[in-house]
């Protein structure tokens, strides 16, 4: 397992220097539009969002891609037939999943405790971990995908869509197409009113992570399936 | 004798292609010469060997063990050589070194760099910047690097040229000089196994056709030259295949004592291919 977690982290360091870069770069870029603006506190926020995003995204966007060469130029074929079994295999993308994601929310908590002494609500952790998680969850299935279609692109280019077309479309068109009080959303909202009125806010999260962890496991069960199905890298 | 391969009646159907009934032994220290034209199912079947491809009908051993539950014991023993370059084009041979290191317990460091001198690989440039030459034996240097027995080799020396080609076969002489170790190599430059190939074993359009000894195969094939009247009077069960000139015409059988009065050569096994290949000739 550490022979295929350092080629894959050797091979594809500059990822997470790109990201490092683009975290102190916009870090920087977000400081001096709060000084130099006189509402800098509204314009910092967006860019500092944006520049998390992007810091997330370059984070994670080696793992499909390295995925996908390891299985164009056969070293999956190769490592499958060595020591490795199929499950460590499965399990090494996923350590390297979590891994990406865990360096990219630090990143990210460490560009918001800089920018926490010009503003305090640059500060929200919960928040940056609910979109890393979401983030990492999406990167794990392209990871399943791409085995199948054997091209990271259009592994997460099929995610993207799934998540407009399953998630975002029917929250915004059964908000849309039925009067607000019996939406979805408004559904969602009351029904976080009332946990938080009852004290059981935390269920919430609680929930969240059930989904998470829900999704990780069930990607696991078929990507081992499918690496266990063989044709890996035909 | 015991075979470290076994394989038995695999079945494996894809769209355009399909393995059927394959079975063949590979003894053990001995060389296995695997030949066939391009897309014979020569590749298919080795990955079938290393339990690569999705289930399907017969049974693989290999090591005495199913082929679809290797253990990791047996599987470092298990050197695996396959067409073209199987790690990633941006590692160097030092950085080659430290992945298998973690990825085969019995992997040697201080061999594996023997290998990579005397095969005059560099040490520090990228895979990417390699020849055709060099990544088969930078693949070839790795393969032997752990505990081998048994090297299965997916066309060794395709787009080599004749010098880097004697090299490698030299190596693999050099492997088979220890009488429990076992070759399993796939070709369709069958001039290669002239020299090195204990058995044959011929596969055409996903069937094997023939698995025989090597000097035996070339002992009972040969090529009758006659004419068309003698052509004529040749039995056609004993015709394995015919090439027609204008001057002669080449009969392949394996009952040339039959014909004495009909010249015969002795066929080189790529002659015995393509007379076995060419359906037009039957």
């Amino acid at each position: 397992m550490k022979g295929l977690l350092y080629c894959g982290f050797l091979l594809n360091k500059k990822w997470f220097l790109g990201a490092g870069i683009i975290t102190v770069l916009g870090t920087a870029v977000c400081f001096i539009l709060f000084k130099s603006f006189w509402n800098g506190n509204i314009i910092m926020p967006p860019v500092c969002g944006a520049v998390q995003a992007i810091t997330a995204f370059i984070c994670t966007e080696w793992l499909g891609r390295s995925l996908e060469t390891d299985i164009k130029c056969r070293f999956a074929d190769y490592v499958l037939v060595s020591g490795i079994s199929k499950k460590t295999f499965v399990l090494v993308e996923l350590v390297k999943n979590i891994i990406s994601i865990a360096t990219s929310f630090a990143m990210c908590m460490v560009m918001q405790l800089v920018l926490r002494l010009l503003d305090k609500q640059a500060f929200d952790p919960i928040l940056l971990l609910v979109y890393i998680l979401i983030l990492g969850a999406s990167r794990w299935i392209t990871s399943l995908i791409t085995i199948s279609l054997r091209n990271a692109e259009k592994a997460g280019l099929i995610v993207a869509i799934g998540f407009v077309l399953f998630v975002v479309l029917p929250y915004v068109f059964i908000g849309v197409s039925i009067d607000k009080i019996g939406s979805f959303g408004y559904c969602i909202w009351y029904f976080t009113e009332y946990l938080i009125w009852l004290g059981y806010e935390w269920v919430l999260g609680l929930l969240f992570y059930a989904v998470i962890i829900g999704v990780y496991a069930i990607v696991y069960v078929l990507f081992l399936r499918r690496i266990r199905k063989g044709d890996v890298c035909r | 004798m015991e075979n470290c391969i076994e394989v038995n009646n695999i079945t494996r159907q894809y769209p355009q292609f399909t393995l059927k009934n394959v079975s063949f032994n590979v003894p053990k220290g001995s060389v296995v010469g695997f030949i066939g034209e391009n897309g014979a199912g020569k590749t298919t079947t080795i990955k079938a060997i290393l339990g690569l491809l999705k289930d399907g009908e017969g049974e693989i051993t290999v090591l005495g063990e199913d082929s679809r539950e290797l253990s990791s014991e047996t599987k470092e023993k298990i050197g695996v050589v396959f067409d073209g370059l199987a790690f990633p084009e941006n590692l160097n041979a030092k950085q080659l070194d430290r992945v298998m290191k973690e990825i085969f317990k019995t992997w040697s460091s201080d061999r594996f760099f023997d290998y990579v001198k005397r095969f005059d690989l560099p040490m520090d440039k990228k895979f990417k910047t390699f020849s055709r030459g060099m990544t088969m034996r930078m693949s070839i240097a790795a393969a032997l690097s752990h505990g081998t027995e048994l090297l299965v080799l997916d066309e060794p020396t395709g787009g080599l040229d004749p010098v880097v080609r004697s090299e490698i076969l030299d190596i693999f002489l050099e492997f088979m000089q220890n009488e429990n170790h076992s070759i399993l190599m796939s070709t369709h430059i069958t001039s290669d196994l002239e020299h090195i190939a204990d058995y044959i074993c011929f596969i055409h359009k996903g069937e094997i056709v023939f698995t025989m000894e090597r000097n035996d195969m070339l002992d009972k094939h040969r090529i009758l030259k006659c004419t068309d009247e003698q052509l004529a009077n040749i039995d056609k069960s004993d015709i394995i295949g015919v090439r027609k000139g204008r001057f002669q015409n080449e009969v392949l059988t394996v009952n040339a004592l039959k014909y004495p009065d009909i010249p015969a050569d002795v066929p080189t096994i790529e002659e015995i291919m393509v007379f076995y290949v060419k359906e037009d000739n039957r």
